[in-house]
């Protein structure tokens, strides 16, 4: 009794720190908040159930992710979530005003669409080393996979959303392009450079990083 | 023909591992070379760098705040489904011995429970809320620790103490996040004090909001039970002030004298209570209010000044049409304290003394203070606890003698009564619930044999006495919920303790009332019951008959239930006794001279549940294994609009602790909602109470052995969690 008094402690003290990040995580592979929610509490039981499999509570991290990854591979097997759902990956309920809203959904919707294009595993692994900021073993870890194949699947997984964000800013500019001709008002953004934005204010970062 | 592979793609490869770690000095070498040389890898490396930095870019999603608040109740049905199949002895270790090492303590089960919950809510509250100056915890996501609005409803928390009866009555409009259950404290509190002799203890209650009635279960020091009632003005609006004496009080009848022994087995009760005429003229017709036939071993209930007669004549008259309203008059109330003996001290004596009763609405002087007044005593109370009807105007209970001498009838009460009336007369009859203004009754088809005894419901109209059998299975003792539409319900083996019957195995499950409810359906049923039972003639009986057939069911208890004990063995006999101390008898209990038999049925090989149909029962505790966990004990409450109800269970009769759960109910389907459970199992005292739209239960106290008052809310603002620290839970009850 005390193995599980004590598992449900560390349990709860896992869901205070890693809660919020795995259902992060999980929103983005599952695209649906509440049933992101849901996976996130089945993750926490799982975590409860298996916690003799912890071997080393420093690993605590990574082996969260691995459980919520195989519950939504599972979830998502199961359902057959169909991809390319609009999703603006904005969460309802939050503060901020339309206008934020608009342009957040505009700059990360083609993100978020183009991550939901990715082959499962594919989007797992670059959620996890960039999102979520795994690294080396750790990823692999989360991954369930060895060193190697993490590393492979991070590779391939970065080469498939240059080409998914190709696919969905040619569609957006598309999209410009109609509304255009349609007479409706134009929107002031040079949809298919856009990129360059976030491109520039990367490297006006990196330059005061290198400075500083 | 295979497809022309890319040539550019290794180096992709290159490009993002690169990203991600050291290239080796080779492999940067040849990047670097063809980089020099493409322009589209050139671009492709710009593209994989933009795209890692939208990615960080992509902000944190919240979650959603009751994501903790499902999250522990899914945990917390884990360990109760671990504690069930793993942490339990198995089946066969399960000795008498071990039972009896455990009769004044908890069980196994809630012990381990308690260990994981104290030390579940240790780590929430040092993880949770790192400090005790409730600063929000780290992390984009952390739940503020800020109280909220709830919808306001009095909690009232009664106690005996040696100065009386001490009723509080609390406002809980504000709730905390369950992560944060101390964010805020309970609002005001008020006190009154109900004149009412001490050395009691509370055992349950039952407090019918609407219009302030109070029902009190006490025990004395030998076990021996009191049913009492106390009528409470203004307690469904918390709002004024109780200072000093009330405003007015509720009716006041002299106390009937203690319960003879040998009543039970005396002329049955058969007058109609709808002509209060003929029981108002004579109070001492039935022998159980005939002072002379108290015996002398229970002087404790002897009355201090023989009962007026003028006092309960006016009093009854006044109210027995169930007029509550107006029984609380000045005039009917002034004219009740002469017979008022049982209830001592000052406030009696204060409020005879100010004689003339005020305006309604003054509250700064009162003739009288409203009072305990004991309905029925020296019985053991079993079946469901004591309830008021749906409106409030009749209260009605089971209870056998306290000597055992025979079986257990129902009563019932209603205000300007002076006493408890029979409603039955078979000593067989156990109440559960009501239906609507009908008693439901659940009553054993023979005593007589060792083989599994059957329970049969039964619906008796209190005002013509008028009683169907059921039509269905109503399992025993059906908690109807006030709407008629479901009853949650016990199924399982049932077993004689000398006159009484307990329930050995069994468990919980939803039944759907309408199909069995008989006063639901047109055509009353065909007196024989289903299952062919042999007191089918019970069934729609014309009070006379009725009566004759009871008497007989009861002598034929009579002379089985002493024939049963010898056949006991002795050795358990004793240990029965030993175990068969307080709380043993509370639900469908023996009495202390019961003997064998309840503890073990002998190895019969009968299923469980009974195979007898019922209609749809879905269980309630689908995981519950009847064998190493049978429900032996267990409360069950409705919330008033039928959404929800609680279910107290123990495996171990007489337990303190037990797993209280409140679950969801489907009004569109009248199924359970798992999924979203009110309140997940956790650890709870006996006595709990459902509002409307919460709980109060005594959760496990890391400061306090005897517990703490909890309160959970639930609604659109999501769950809500209180700690109520004021009260003394060892000593009261709380009750919405």
């Amino acid at each position: 009794m005390t193995d599980r008094a004590g598992a449900r402690a560390c349990v709860e003290e896992l869901y205070a720190e890693h809660h919020a990040e795995i259902y992060s995580y999980l929103c983005r592979m599952l695209r649906d908040d509440e049933l992101a929610a849901d996976l996130t509490q089945e993750t926490f039981v799982k975590a409860f159930r298996a916690y003799d499999t912890l071997l080393d509570p420093a690993r605590a991290r990574p082996w969260l992710y691995q459980i919520a990854g195989r519950t939504a591979l599972d979830e998502l097997r199961r359902r057959r979530l169909v991809r390319f759902v609009p999703w603006t990956g904005e969460s309802r309920g939050t503060d901020s005003s339309a206008e934020e809203v608009a342009l957040r959904g505009r700059l990360t919707g083609e993100m978020e669409r183009a991550l939901a294009a990715l082959p499962e595993r594919q989007r797992m692994a670059l959620l996890l080393a960039e999102v979520h900021d795994l690294t080396g073993l750790e990823l692999a870890e989360a991954l369930g996979v060895s060193h190697v194949a993490a590393r492979a699947v991070l590779t391939r997984a970065r080469e498939a959303l240059r080409q998914a964000l190709t696919v969905e800013r040619a569609r957006t500019a598309v999209a410009e392009a109609e509304r255009t001709l349609r007479g409706a008002p134009a929107v002031s953004r040079p949809s298919t450079l856009s990129w360059r934005r976030p491109g520039n204010h990367r490297e006006e970062r990196d330059d005061r990083e290198d400075r500083g | 023909m295979r497809p022309a592979v890319d040539p550019h793609l290794p180096f992709r490869r290159l490009l993002a591992e690169r990203l991600d770690g050291v290239l080796t000095h080779e492999d940067t070498a040849r990047l670097r070379a063809h980089l020099a040389t493409c322009p589209r890898c050139r671009m492709a490396e710009r593209a994989y760098l933009r795209d890692r930095q939208l990615l960080r870019r992509l902000t944190p999603r919240p979650p959603p705040r009751d994501l903790w608040v499902k999250t522990a109740a899914a945990l917390d049905r884990e360990i109760a489904r671990w504690a069930r199949h793993a942490g339990q002895p198995p089946h066969g270790a399960r000795t008498q011995r071990g039972r009896r090492a455990r009769r004044s303590e908890s069980p196994v089960l809630m012990l381990s429970a308690l260990a994981s919950f104290v030390l579940g809510v240790a780590v929430v509250g040092t993880q949770l809320r790192p400090s005790s100056r409730m600063e929000p915890p780290d992390g984009p996501a952390a739940v503020l620790p800020t109280p909220f609005d709830v919808p306001t409803q009095a909690l009232a928390f009664v106690e005996l103490t040696d100065e009386g009866l001490a009723i509080y009555q609390t406002t809980v409009d504000r709730a905390c996040p369950p992560v944060a259950i101390d964010c805020a404290e309970a609002s005001t509190t008020r006190r009154r004090v109900v004149a009412a002799p001490g050395e009691l203890t509370a055992v349950d209650l039952d407090l019918h909001e609407a219009n302030g009635h109070l029902a009190l279960l006490t025990s004395d020091d030998l076990g021996n039970d009191t049913v009492s009632v106390v009528i409470l003005p203004g307690v469904k609006d918390p709002t004024p002030a109780f200072v000093g004496p009330l405003p007015s009080d509720g009716p006041v009848a002299p106390v009937s004298p203690p319960l003879s022994p040998a009543s039970p087995s005396g002329p049955p009760d058969v007058r109609p209570p709808s002509t209060p005429a003929s029981s108002d003229a004579g109070p001492g017709a039935g022998p159980e209010v005939t002072p002379d036939a108290s015996p002398a071993g229970t002087a404790a209930g002897s009355p201090e000044a023989p009962p007026s007669p003028s006092g309960p004549a006016s009093s009854s008259d006044a109210a027995t049409t169930a007029a509550v309203e107006a029984s609380a008059s000045p005039g009917s109330s002034a004219g009740g304290p002469d017979g008022s003996a049982r209830s001592t001290g000052a406030p009696s004596a204060e409020g005879r003394s100010s004689g003339v009763g005020p305006s309604l609405a003054v509250p700064s002087t009162s003739p009288v203070p409203p009072e305990l007044l004991a309905v029925l005593e020296d019985v053991h109370v079993v079946g469901a606890r004591p309830a008021w009807s749906p409106d409030g105007g009749m209260l009605a209970f089971s209870a056998m003698p306290a000597d055992a001498s025979a079986g257990p009838d129902v009563y019932t009460w209603r205000a300007g009564d002076s006493s408890a009336r029979r409603l039955t007369n078979d000593s067989l009859s156990y109440f559960a619930s009501w239906s609507g203004g009908r008693v439901v009754v659940s009553r054993p088809q023979s005593m007589s044999d060792d083989t599994v005894i059957r329970a049969s419901t039964f619906v008796i109209d209190p005002g013509t006495r008028l009683e169907r059998l059921a039509t269905g299975d109503g399992g025993w003792l059906p908690a109807i919920d006030p709407s008629g539409r479901s009853a949650i319900t016990w199924h399982g083996e049932l077993a004689a303790v000398g006159q009484a019957v307990a329930p050995v195995r069994g468990a919980l499950s939803m039944v759907d009332w309408r199909a069995i409810d008989p006063f639901s359906s047109t055509i009353p049923t065909d007196p024989v019951g289903p299952a062919g039972q042999a007191d089918g003639s019970l069934v729609t009986a014309a009070p006379g008959a009725g009566a004759g057939a009871t008497a007989e069911a009861a002598e034929k208890s009579s002379r089985t239930g002493p024939r049963r004990g010898e056949r006991g063995e002795r050795g358990e006999r004793g240990e029965r006794g030993e175990r068969g101390e307080r709380g043993q008898r509370r639900q469908a209990s023996p009495a202390p001279v019961a003997s064998s038999l309840a503890s073990e049925p002998p190895a019969s090989p009968s299923l469980l549940p009974s195979t007898e149909p019922w209609p749809h029962p879905v269980p309630v505790e689908p995981e519950r294994d009847l064998r190493t966990d049978p429900v032996r004990e267990w409360q069950i409450h409705w919330s008033a609009d039928s959404s929800a109800f609680g279910f107290w269970v123990t495996e171990t009769p007489g337990a303190a602790w037990g797993q209280l759960a409140v679950l969801r109910v489907d009004p569109s389907s009248s199924s359970i909602d798992r999924e979203s459970s009110l309140l997940a199992p956790t650890l709870a005292r006996r006595s709990f109470t459902l509002g409307r739209d919460r709980v109060a239960w005594v959760a496990p106290s890391e400061e306090r052995a005897d517990g703490e008052l909890r309160l959970r809310t639930w609604g659109s603002p999501g769950f809500g969690s209180l700690r109520i620290r004021q009260f003394d839970v060892s000593t009261g009850l709380p009750a919405f």
